[in-house]
């Protein structure tokens, strides 16, 4: 028997699967059913605790961790705990940048055992696997604490949760509460309005340590007495005057005194540092060092085994001028350090310090020196001192709340390069010719200030790092890059760059920082973008950029990474291309789907005029003469 | 004969003429090539689907109404020119049935050429588009192919309103030669005049929320630009709709063809009647 329909029927039932059938099914479907598998947590775009805190908390259970797989964004967001997550999603930025969560995913404390240490941290016998959140209960007000507050714990199986809610005094809560909630983290317009209050904050510091040089005579020295005896000598709490001339170093302080000597110079035998601090409420004023030691290392050296032994033994027991270990509350002022082929000032261990108007210069190669200031686990406040030619101005390495104001730096490698520090103010600094980079953030840390600092000619002006930080009124002129906007959940405002090859540059594939009312000038291309979504940067000032040949400014968005919209400040022929009506209807909808675009910037409401008229003219004169054609303090704005 | 034997013999006559005529296979290229160059010049393929409909989309609104015309404004005249429509009546061929036919035809053709070209733009999405950075884990979010495909659909739906629209200008002319200026104007009053229509309605406050709606359906443009809103595009955002009735929309579409259809089978009755 011939099973075969008549052909009439198959064109038939063709045309109707064709023109029927399918259409109908398409518009049937669903489009969001099947919700992706969890991935690996390392895998993710991970957001919520700085590196510092990360590699303290390198346990994968100390931190109840989320995973979200957003509608329209590509990457997969991962939050060290709950709040964190809870409060992007809940973010307006986020729904507009990346869509609705299609499925999250949390840490699942069932079968794990887990328990609350006296320090608060969680641990557990097994290792948490993922869940989706819709399916967990969750665990407050338990006591368990996490390096970004308190912990929200996620089982899976509600008998668990009940067990370990009834062990810990905790409650349990379902995802649909927890929701509702509102959790809110500090974004770079909180670090904003610190700002004030942390200039205030240091001058009051500088104000305290300054009363060190009030200290009463107790002893004046000449050239022909034995410095290290007579400050040995001296009661605590007075000064020891150094006549000027030369004196022979290595000098010991160890007990709290002040050393005084405007015209005087201690010079080392060029092994070791010069001047050696150990106790607390040391003041060094007015002196200059010389004879430093070359060594940027301790090869006898022993730092214990903290996760950074190595990095405090790579960088933190080189020579120095002025060393200061274990010394609370030092300051160091009007002091010049002629030629150092190792560290200006070195403090280890001795937060609390002030360094102000020091005066360093390294070998003209910068590979041949080390470091302006370094503070490492200590706090410093850092203003009104120049370095010239070393490695770095000023390193930190795990200072937070360090505060670099007034200074500046020429020919370094970098200018300022923060390690492991976070809730750090850097803010009118001058610095122009270092080689990698004027201001350096690196290890994502997070809540660092970045404000009204002039950077010329270097490779990038003002690499940030990290997250919830504030980058605002500094000027970046003839650099390769400007100011780039890596970290995220920041504000970038007030900022002029110009005459860069790239003003700005995108380095983060998360897009939630705000970028606005910044001026770009000038530069070969105003803004760059690597990998990552469209990122929105609204109402800056994109010079030339959107001129029509009336002469007037065209009111629509711009898009500084488009070959054709990017070069309109350089090129007429492409304002000529801009027009035309497939260039405008391919990007009137752009930033419709921005989570789902690549590697570009639009701002959809650009402004005509400057947005920093006094800080457009100072990059001006920063660009024609230097750093001297600026002027030595920068106002504050 | 029956009448649907007649109607299957007209629309294969119309389809072997289509198939024999050079230009249809040049427009072909032209839009395809066209479509292909916006798809990388627009960028959003590098992503997915959604970005590249977001691309295509305004362009589409100007090419598929002219993609019509082109397709559509000769097929009557010719046939009435070189007397075949008369032929035709002593067959006992309906007017409906003939309108039917070869409004059956030219959209094939359209069909076809929009729609191959679309196919080509969603392969080559499907094999280019991918993640900026293997660094991190990705996933492609809500973005899918079925969502290329209801755009595909609902561009061919209204392409193919515009033809039946090119048709019945073209009868409603003496000639041939005079017909693309009937169909280019006729499309014309339809694209922009309702367009524009819609616009001074809203500026003089005659519509609400509710009534501009179904005005947006009944405009062949508002009417496709609302479905690929609210139908693909606005599935990024849960929860946010109301760019259009889809229903209104797609009624609004379906009501030009059949209306336009119906008036030019009414027209041709009366112009060899």
């Amino acid at each position: 028997m011939d099973w075969r329909l008549p052909r009439r029927w198959q064109v038939g039932l063709t045309l109707f699967v064709l023109v029927v059938v399918i259409p109908v099914a398409l518009f049937g479907v669903s489009v969001d059913s099947a919700a992706p598998e969890p991935v690996p947590f390392q895998d993710t775009r991970a957001i919520g605790v700085a590196s510092a805190e990360e590699i303290v908390a390198d346990d994968t259970a100390a931190i109840p961790r989320v995973q979200v797989f957003y509608s329209q964004y590509q990457y997969v967001i991962g939050y060290y705990g709950l709040p964190t997550a809870l409060a992007a999603i809940n973010e307006p930025a986020t729904r507009q940048q990346y869509g609705h969560p299609l499925v999250t995913y949390v840490t699942d404390y069932s079968n794990t055992i887990p328990s609350v240490g006296d320090d608060g941290r969680i641990d557990t016998e097994r290792l948490p696997a993922w869940t989706a959140a819709s399916d967990a209960v969750f665990v407050v007000d338990s006591g368990a604490t996490t390096p970004v507050g308190e912990a929200i714990v996620p089982f899976r199986d509600r008998d668990d949760a009940t067990t370990f809610a009834d062990d810990t005094g905790g409650r349990v809560v379902s995802w649909a509460t927890l929701s509702e909630q509102s959790f809110e983290t500090d974004d770079g317009a909180v670090v904003r309005d610190r700002v004030a209050e942390q200039r205030a904050d240091a001058d009051a510091w500088v104000a305290d340590r300054t009363e060190l040089l009030d200290r009463e005579r107790s002893v004046t020295v000449g050239p022909d007495d034995d410095l290290q005896a007579a400050i040995d000598d001296a009661p605590n709490g007075t000064t020891v005057a150094v006549a000027p001339g030369q004196y022979p170093g290595p000098i010991e302080i160890d007990h709290p005194i002040t050393l005084r000597g405007p015209g005087a110079t201690i010079a080392g035998d060029g092994a070791g540092s010069v001047l050696h601090v150990t106790a607390d409420r040391v003041a060094i004023h007015g002196l200059t060092i010389t004879g430093v030691g070359n060594q940027t290392r301790n090869p006898d050296a022993v730092a214990g085994d903290a996760w950074d032994a190595n990095i405090e033994l790579g960088y933190g027991h080189g020579d120095a001028a002025i060393k200061a270990t274990g010394a609370n509350e030092t300051l160091i002022s009007d002091v010049t350090v002629p030629h150092t082929p190792a560290n200006g000032v070195l403090l280890r261990r001795s937060p609390g310090g002030v360094v102000t108007n020091l005066s360093v210069a390294g070998p003209e190669d910068w590979h041949d020196g080390f470091m302006g200031v370094i503070a490492m686990y200590s706090p410093t406040v850092i203003q009104d001192s120049a370095v010239t030619d070393g490695r770095d101005g000023v390193y930190l390495h795990r200072s937070d709340g360090t505060i670099i104001r007034n200074n500046t730096f020429r020919e370094n490698r970098y200018g300022v390069h923060l390690m492991y520090s976070s809730t750090v103010l850097v803010a009118d600094n001058r610095m122009a010719g270092q080689e990698y980079g004027g201001i350096t953030v690196m290890t994502d840390p997070t809540r660092n200030a970045i404000v009204g600092n002039l950077v010329r000619n270097t490779a990038t002006g003002i690499s940030t790092s990290g997250s919830n930080s504030y980058i605002a009124h500094n000027g970046v002129t003839d650099s390769r890059i400007g100011i780039t906007t890596t970290a995220i959940n920041s504000l970038y405002e007030h900022n002029v760059v110009r005459h860069n090859n790239q003003g700005m540059r995108t380095g983060s594939v998360v897009a939630t920082s705000e970028v606005t009312a910044n001026d770009f000038v000038d530069n070969d291309r105003h803004a760059g973008a690597s990998a990552g979504p469209l990122r929105v940067w609204r109402g800056n000032y994109w010079e030339d950029a959107l001129t029509t040949p009336s002469g007037r400014t065209a009111d629509r968005a711009y898009m500084p990474t488009d070959p054709v919209d990017g070069q309109r400040h350089r090129s007429m022929a492409r304002r000529t291309v801009a027009a035309s009506p497939v260039y405008q209807g391919l990007r009137e909808l752009t930033g419709a789907s921005p989570g789902l675009r690549s590697g570009s910037i639009l701002d959809p409401d650009p402004v005509e005029t400057p947005q920093n008229p006094e800080l457009v003219e100072t990059t001006a004169a920063l660009h024609t003469d230097g750093l001297a054609g600026v002027s030595e303090t920068a106002s504050p704005p | 004969m029956s009448s649907l034997t007649i109607m299957s013999t007209l629309i294969r006559r119309e389809l072997r003429t289509a198939a024999r005529t050079r230009s249809y296979y040049l427009l072909g290229l032209a839009v395809g090539g066209i479509l292909l160059g916006l798809t990388f010049g627009g960028g959003g393929a590098a992503t997915g689907y959604i970005p590249t409909v977001v691309d295509l989309l305004l362009p589409l609104e100007v090419l598929v109404p002219i993609v019509a015309v082109a397709i559509g404004y000769r097929a009557v005249p010719s046939d009435l020119d070189r007397g075949e429509v008369a032929m035709l009546d002593t067959y006992a061929v309906s007017p409906s049935a003939y309108v039917g036919a070869v409004y059956l035809g030219r959209a094939a053709v359209l069909s076809a050429i929009v729609g191959v070209a679309l196919l080509v733009v969603g392969l080559v999405v499907a094999a280019v588009a991918a993640p900026d950075t293997g660094v991190f884990a990705t996933h492609s979010g809500v973005d899918s192919p079925i969502l290329f495909g209801r755009f595909l659909v609902v561009t061919l739906l209204f392409g193919n309103a515009l033809v039946a629209v090119v048709l019945v200008a073209s009868i409603a002319v003496t000639s041939a030669r005079t017909a693309i200026v009937a169909a280019i104007g006729a499309v014309l009053v339809v694209v922009v005049g309702g367009e524009a229509a819609i616009l001074l309605g809203v500026l003089d406050g005659v519509f609400n929320e509710a009534t501009l709606r179904l005005a947006l359906g009944f405009v062949p443009n508002s009417a496709y630009r609302g479905l690929v809103f609210e139908t693909v595009v606005g599935v990024l955002s849960a929860g946010e709709s109301g760019y259009a009735s889809p229903l209104i929309s797609m009624i609004g579409l379906v009501l030009w063809t059949v209306a336009s259809l119906g008036a030019a089978a009414g027209l041709l009755r009366w112009r060899i009647g």
